[in-house]
């Protein structure tokens, strides 16, 4: 048992407190938001040349080849200033390539990724299926050599951002069980249509519709029928990472709050000197100190290769809870200041809500637990 | 970083299982079903002294005082055993005078007590709480004044748990009325067989007993002043911080919710196993994910003391968690079992003996006993998060409103 980051991951994240500070903030942040893709290529740029898309990428594709723990700590880093989603959906990409791309696919692929060239995306839930794969509907049908991809695709991450798409779709609509196979889709391929998606958390999620899109066998990744297999892992992975960006939020908040309590005078004194005020942050110190160690033994269990589906869903369903209530918990604390959409607290409390909803609520996580508790 | 067990880590696990299995018979269990916080029966008391004798008490404690140095995650790992094996608890003279007295005791007095606590001739009752001085602990006004190579103690104590079974009280007296409250107050162990204490017992609503301790005139050696007179506040914190970290040991929840676990899974009630239902799985998994958090944090605690850091903090944060998710579990537990949930824990018909309702009724001294969690919520706010001192923003402003009063 050794609960710390080791010299390097200290570093790690000291660079990268150090570097988006300067970089990033919340002025940018609307900005980005305000943009039609939500992205910035000036940061994206000095992202990857710091070799942050090439982190969990092994050497021998062009990355860095570090671990989950690693990439955890540039996420929570990343989650304390909410830069652009487009380098998690990116890395998604990349794990997806990771675990279910031959090797031919592995070194274009994921050498593009980690130099910056590539922006990925992953295409799952549809209008009626979210998690169950078993009703997912978007059919691959094998017409003159080439698959014809028809459906709906819906809360499609920074789809607009990237180059190409990784779609679920089914090879044999017949069986409910299988079948589910993934394609890479170029974002400019005949018949995609993209339509932006309100979101409250303001990040860019779209509807894509297929309207026979027409891909070479090639296209294929992994092999026919494998699909969920390998998006089930991703999302698990990505599930936990995600955990470390909402741990990242949440403390930040937690900082900004007790800064303003020290700040804010009323009655003559400072409100944090108030005992209600002083719970309420010991409170929200307690959960996000939990949901940190939740999530880092989930990171550090993947890096190790121990099965980690019950910690994952443990830190997810205790995590989303937390960023959120944290979030309002601040509202209730800054009073009308807060409120106000000049402060950057708003963003925080709309990402938070977006990242609780996100690869699957509480309920969502805590039923996988039950599944997980042998009974 | 590594949460999981190193091989050595579990090595020791399970030697210690296996060691605990073998000697824990089911006399002791049954002794300690009896009486879980302080049992008291013969093979409850001979485990006790079998433990210690066989060096598994001492194995924390520094090489110098006849121990081995194992690491505070070694012994969390051993406490959480011990209670997982249904062995008793360990007595807060292990858990809070041990570590405290390693830490701020003189060579002579650790080399004194230390094999005595071991072999079984010391067991303390803690005396720190009195009528008028509960959570404002620095108020308390037993006194110890020096009478040329003694001290002589006069005052009354309450909630001294263990007192009616200690052999030595661990007591905080008054020993300067001349400086802040908090600045004249030492730590002395008084055996019980001196004159002049009396004990009167307090039966509580968890089955537990506890006691008001009186002191007429009692004498002891100047020796029996621990540490550095008027540093008792200090040394308190220590002692504190020890008890918060073992108030919140894991093991019990873990056995507690294996229970649940189990009942929920082999019990049919009104045609469907419980483990069946939607919203007692729900539930369950909620309970699990909360324990999950219970032991991280305990272990984080653990890990840090070994990394030599104050952990004052997390201590504070793991009692008020501990104690609040203790309560969570036995209510949420007795709703789970339905009608059998109200069962006294001598019923026959109670699932896995009652533990759950004997929980139930014992958990709200885990939230205001060990310095109450508002208090320990006081404390991650101002030592941890930096905010400020209510008494001292309100003496600056007394200073203030004096200045500015009209002459």
């Amino acid at each position: 048992m050794d609960l710390g980051l080791s010299q390097e991951q200290k570093m790690l994240r000291e660079e990268a407190r150090k570097f988006l500070s300067k970089e990033w903030n919340g002025t940018k942040a609307r900005e980005a938001a305000g943009s039609e893709t939500g992205g910035d290529q000036d940061l994206w740029d000095k992202m990857v040349a710091l070799g942050w898309l090439g982190i969990i990428i092994p050497e021998s594709y062009g990355g860095l080849g570090l671990g989950f723990v690693d990439l955890g700590v540039l996420y929570e880093e990343c989650g304390r200033v909410l830069i652009p989603t487009s380098f998690y959906s990116t890395i998604t990409g990349a794990l997806v390539i990771l675990r279910g791309g031959d090797e031919p696919r592995k070194q274009d692929y994921l050498a593009r990724i980690a130099d910056g060239s590539l922006r990925m995306s992953l295409a799952v839930s549809e209008p009626q299926a979210i998690h169950d794969p078993a009703f997912f509907q978007t059919a691959a049908v094998l017409e003159r050599g080439q698959y014809t991809l028809r459906g709906t695709k819906l809360f499609v991450p920074d789809a607009l951002a990237s180059d190409k798409l990784i779609v679920a779709a089914r090879v044999s609509p017949k069986s409910r069980l299988e079948g589910v196979t993934l394609f890479l889709v170029e974002k400019a391929a005949p018949g995609l249509e993209f339509t932006p998606l309100e979101t409250f958390g303001g990040d860019k999620q779209h509807e894509i519709r297929l309207d026979s899109v027409r891909v070479n066998p090639e296209s294929m990744l992994g092999a026919p029928g494998e699909g969920w297999t390998v998006v089930e892992g991703t999302l698990e992975q990505a599930t936990a990472l995600q955990c470390a960006e909402m741990v990242g939020g949440a403390q930040r908040v937690v900082e900004m709050t007790v800064q303003y309590m020290n700040e804010r005078y009323q009655f003559d004194r400072p409100i944090g000197s108030f005992q209600a005020v002083q719970h309420a942050c010991a409170d929200m110190s307690i959960e996000v100190d939990a949901a940190r160690e939740l999530t880092y033994q989930a990171l550090s269990r993947i890096d190790q290769g121990l099965p980690a589906k019950r910690e994952i869903s443990m830190a997810k369903a205790w995590t989303g809870e937390t960023y959120k209530r944290v979030t309002l918990t601040a509202h209730h604390l800054f009073g009308g200041i807060g409120f106000s959409r000049e402060h950057d607290l708003y963003l925080y409390s709309s990402r938070a809500k977006s990242t609780e909803l996100s690869l699957g609520p509480s309920d969502h996580h805590l039923g996988v637990v039950a599944g997980q508790l042998g009974i | 970083m590594r949460y999981d067990f190193s091989e050595e880590q579990i090595r020791f696990r399970d030697e210690a299982r296996a060691w605990l299995q073998e000697n824990i018979s089911e006399e002791v269990k049954a002794e300690v079903e009896e009486e879980p916080m302080e049992p008291q029966g013969p093979n409850a008391k001979a485990f006790l002294k079998k433990l210690a004798e066989s060096g598994w008490l001492s194995i924390f404690w520094p090489r110098e005082y006849g121990g081995k140095g194992l690491s505070t995650v070694e012994q969390t790992i051993f406490i959480n055993e011990l209670r997982r094996c249904g062995g008793p608890p360990l007595t807060l003279t292990m858990t809070s005078v041990v570590p405290t007295l390693i830490r701020v005791g003189t060579e002579e007095q650790k080399e004194y007590w230390m094999p005595k606590i071991l072999r079984g001739e010391a067991e303390f009752a803690i005396g720190y709480s009195e009528p008028n001085a509960g959570t404002d602990l620095a108020s308390l006004q037993t006194k110890a004044v020096r009478d040329g190579d003694e001290y002589v103690i006069n005052g009354q104590k309450t909630w001294n748990t263990f007192g009616h079974v200690c052999t030595h009280q661990w007591l905080a007296c008054r020993t300067n009325v001349e400086v802040a409250k908090h600045k004249g107050i030492s730590i002395f162990i008084v055996p019980m067989d001196n004159p002049g204490i009396e004990v009167r017992a307090i039966e509580c609503w968890g089955d537990a007993i506890t006691n008001e301790a009186f002191f007429d005139n009692v004498r002891v050696p100047q020796e029996y002043l621990i540490g550095e007179r008027d540093r008792g506040w200090e040394y308190m914190r220590i002692a504190l911080d020890f008890e918060r970290i073992y108030i919140a040991a894991t093991g019990r929840n873990e056995m507690l919710f294996e229970n649940l676990l189990r009942y929920c899974a082999d019990t049919v009630i009104d045609g469907e196993v419980l483990a069946k239902k939607p919203t007692v799985r729900h539930r369950l998994a909620r309970l699990a994910t909360e324990l999950e958090v219970h032991r991280l944090l305990g272990y984080r605690i653990a890990w840090l003391i070994d990394q030599g850091q104050e952990v004052t903090k997390e201590a504070s944060q793991l009692k008020v968690y501990a104690s609040e998710f203790r309560q969570r579990l036995a209510d949420e537990g007795m709703q789970l079992i339905d009608m059998y949930g109200q069962l006294n824990w001598r019923s026959k018909w109670a699932p896995f003996k009652g533990e759950l309702e004997r929980a139930y009724r014992f958990v709200p001294v885990e939230k205001f006993g060990g310095g109450t969690n508002e208090i320990q919520r006081d404390i991650i706010a101002q030592r941890g998060l930096g905010l400020p001192r209510p008494d001292k923003v309100i003496m600056g402003l007394v200073k203030k409103w004096m200045a500015e009063r009209p002459q």
